[in-house]
């Protein structure tokens, strides 16, 4: 096992710290400090309040991650941080210390797509991804479908969302419901006591003739929207549960479809799903029963690493060293508009 | 014991290397100032391995990491911070924040740097060159500044004095990390941001469609 | 320019976009209020198809801000909602790039005007159903009266 590259992943695109050791395709650690409690009273990630926090926690979280996988720093063969898509200020702290540890350790570095990674993670669960698979990437800043032929340095986008992001639709439709933040997670909770079928809410572009693999969730964010101040301007009481289960409803419904019929038209059985939306119950439900129907191998990583973590830029830069793709410049910046076909930021 | 210095607080980003002892000034042995920007986190590691090439000093040799702890433009700020830490903690080397202002200019001044939104980062120095005042953060004629303002020129007109141009050197960064360097127990790394996160909890609301943004 | 816009469709927001494009100048900044679903996105659409920007204008909550390149000029778009004020503005690093761009903020009503010296205010508002939206262009500065005008 000791031949196969250790590499330590940064992640800081958002509000969690993130810091990962991978060998292999073995997860040895990953360790997280998160400042969400401090945005969830502004009902969002505050980018300022993100960067300060990831600096704070910066080296005490790098020391965590090896303490829990029982290795020092001198053992680190490679070092892999996300490059972009993020917040910009937030990306920096984690791209300028890894740059730091690289320099320090004489190792090279992986600038990473972050999407990608969510993709990666799920090998240290269930072993090598079969390519090519499909994969799509649902959170709070994306909703994309993939075709993986090379998860090392091929990866074509087939769509994406042409408005909001999925994720960024839960966040919304829990403020309109009052729910907190991040709203991914009570939508979820608050839907299980609700009739999905009880409001009929929009699916966007479902038609014939719209783009088959392309998402729009802000008509349906507005539908949700009106359709709660209209109960609240007639007095009525607004019925969280069933405009939750309706909402989500119309969110996987669109979701999974588009996911099959991806893997139906490009001849692939097998898709994985990743990013903080997969780690909703609904989806992975309606996902299976719909992957199953179809003869379509369904992978999607534990709810724990779908949500941000370093453990998946660890495990994409291992991918990177045993495909021998070639390390980051050392002039490496963040990209926050980082798009989607490029895995790594090589040479 | 050699040591190496780094600063990001301002858009030019400073990376030294100095010979340094107790109770001497330090000797630079290479330095290097690169009009950055806003591109601090890609130029800063190759200016450091740069500066340690231009010195023939390798990684192994370095006593101990001093960097500038602003007060500067947060974002390339921590660039500067969270890189002398990481490369402290992968070498194991004692880490020493300095205030910015400090390493710039000598003796007794003001000293003004850019803070944007037409304000200024600013503190006072006596004689023997310890700070009096500051560091503030203030528009440029509500700081308070006294004869010779060293600085950024370019607030010469808004306040009425001459500004001699002065920025971050190294020699400024060692003379002011001088105290925690001979002690051996520098305090914790803690960024002068002097601004607090303007960020202020949205007034609860009815609905979101209803928010009056700026709230 | 009509200060007053009915707009019954996404296209009608998107032509205006379009229109708005035209009249638009490097260090120009844009603030767009309104409620959700109001089109903001949709005019931002416009205008970045206006400028000739490459890729889509999606929208740029979770990134908070994204510059869209080779058009006529380079368009930054930004949604401020998730702002509490101007150090988080500056945590963008947004300064840097406004002389030269224009500057769209969502959201951006009563927190991103010191950005620039004048602005145009773009109030969008929905009905309670069906798909029409309104716009009112209100200009701050003198430059903008003048293209209003024009």
């Amino acid at each position: 096992m000791s031949d196969q590259p250790l590499v330590l992943g940064f992640e800081t695109s958002c509000d969690e710290t993130g810091i990962g050791l991978v060998r292999g395709s073995t997860l040895l650690s990953d360790a997280l400090a998160t400042s969400v409690a401090e945005h969830e009273r502004f009902g969002g990630v505050v980018p300022e309040i993100a960067s300060r926090a990831h600096l704070e926690a910066m080296v005490p979280t790098v020391h965590r991650a090896l303490a829990d996988a029982g290795v020092t720093l001198g053992d680190v063969d490679a070092v892999a941080v996300t490059a972009g898509p993020g917040l910009t200020g937030a990306l920096l702290v984690g791209v300028a210390a890894a740059k730091a540890y690289a320099l320090a350790l004489d190792r090279p570095l992986y600038g990473v797509n972050h999407l990608a990674a969510h993709v990666a993670v799920d090998e240290l669960e269930h072993g090598r991804l079969a390519e090519p698979s499909i994969a799509m990437l649902v959170s709070g800043g994306h909703s994309s479908l993939l075709l993986v032929p090379d998860l090392s340095q091929d990866v074509q986008p087939l769509g994406q969302t042409i408005d909001d992001a999925a994720g960024e639709a839960f966040d919304k439709v829990a403020r309109v419901l009052g729910l907190p933040f991040p709203g991914g997670p009570y939508v979820d909770r608050a839907a299980r006591d609700g009739d999905p079928a009880s409001i009929a809410f929009p699916r966007g572009l479902t038609g014939q003739r719209d783009a088959p693999y392309d998402f729009s969730f802000s008509g349906l964010k507005t539908a949700v929207a009106r359709w709660v101040e209209a109960r609240e301007r007639a007095g009525e009481p607004v019925p969280v549960p069933d405009v939750a289960a309706a909402f989500q409803e119309a969110v996987v419904d669109v979701l999974t479809a588009k996911a099959v019929r991806a893997c139906r038209d490009h001849g692939v059985d097998h898709l994985v799903i990743g990013g903080g939306v997969a780690a909703n119950s609904r989806l992975r439900a309606l996902a299976s029963e719909r992957c199953a129907a179809a003869g379509i191998v369904l992978r999607t990583p534990s709810p724990r690493l779908c949500t941000d973590n370093g453990a998946m830029v660890a495990a994409l830069g291992s991918r990177l060293v045993q495909a021998g793709v070639a390390p980051s410049d050392p002039s490496l910046g963040a990209d926050s508009s980082m798009p989607i076909d490029v895995v790594s930021r090589a040479g | 014991m050699l040591v190496l210095a780094l600063d990001t607080a301002t858009p030019t980003l400073v990376v030294g290397l100095a010979r340094w002892s107790a109770g001497v000034p330090a000797e630079v042995l290479a330095e290097t100032a690169v009009e950055s920007g806003n591109r601090h986190a890609e130029l800063l590691t190759p200016a450091v391995r740069a500066v340690l090439a231009d010195a023939g000093v390798g990684m192994a040799e370095l006593g101990a990491v001093v960097t500038g702890l602003g007060p500067g433009p947060f974002t390339g700020l921590r660039v500067g911070i969270v890189t002398a830490a990481a490369l402290a903690d992968a070498r194991g080397l004692p880490v020493v924040g300095v205030c910015s202002l400090d390493a710039v200019g000598t003796g007794a001044r003001s000293v003004v740097t850019d803070a944007r939104r037409k304000e200024v980062y600013w503190a006072g120095y006596d004689a023997d060159g310890t700070r009096v005042a500051g560091p503030g953060v203030d528009r440029p004629e509500d700081a308070a500044l006294s004869d010779p303002v060293v600085g950024d020129p370019g607030f010469a007109e808004r306040l009425g004095r001459p500004v001699q141009a002065a920025a971050v050197t190294t020699a400024g960064l060692l003379r002011a990390a001088g105290p925690q360097l001979a002690s051996g127990r520098p305090d914790p790394l803690v960024p002068l941001y002097l601004r607090r996160p303007d960020a202020v909890p949205p007034a609860a609301r009815k609905a979101v469609s209803q928010r009056v943004a700026g709230q | 320019m009509r200060r007053e816009h009915t707009l019954p469709t996404p296209a009608d927001t998107h032509a205006l976009g379009v229109e708005l494009a035209g009249l638009l100048a490097a260090g120009d900044l844009l603030v767009l209020s309104g409620p959700l679903g109001a089109g903001k996105t949709a005019l931002t659409q416009g205008i970045g198809a206006g400028l000739g920007v490459r890729g889509p204008v999606t929208s740029p909550t979770f990134v908070l801000a994204r510059v869209h390149r080779d058009g006529r000029l380079p368009l930054v778009h930004v949604d401020a909602y998730r702002l509490g004020g101007l150090a988080d503005v500056e945590d963008l690093d947004l300064d840097a790039s406004t002389a030269e761009s224009v500057t769209v903020v969502e959201w951006g009503h009563g927190l991103v005007e010191q950005l620039a010296d004048e602005h145009l205010l773009v109030e969008l508002d929905r009905g309670d159903d069906g798909e029409a939206r309104t716009a009112r262009l209100v200009p701050h500065g003198p430059s903008w009266e003048r293209r209003l005008a024009g």
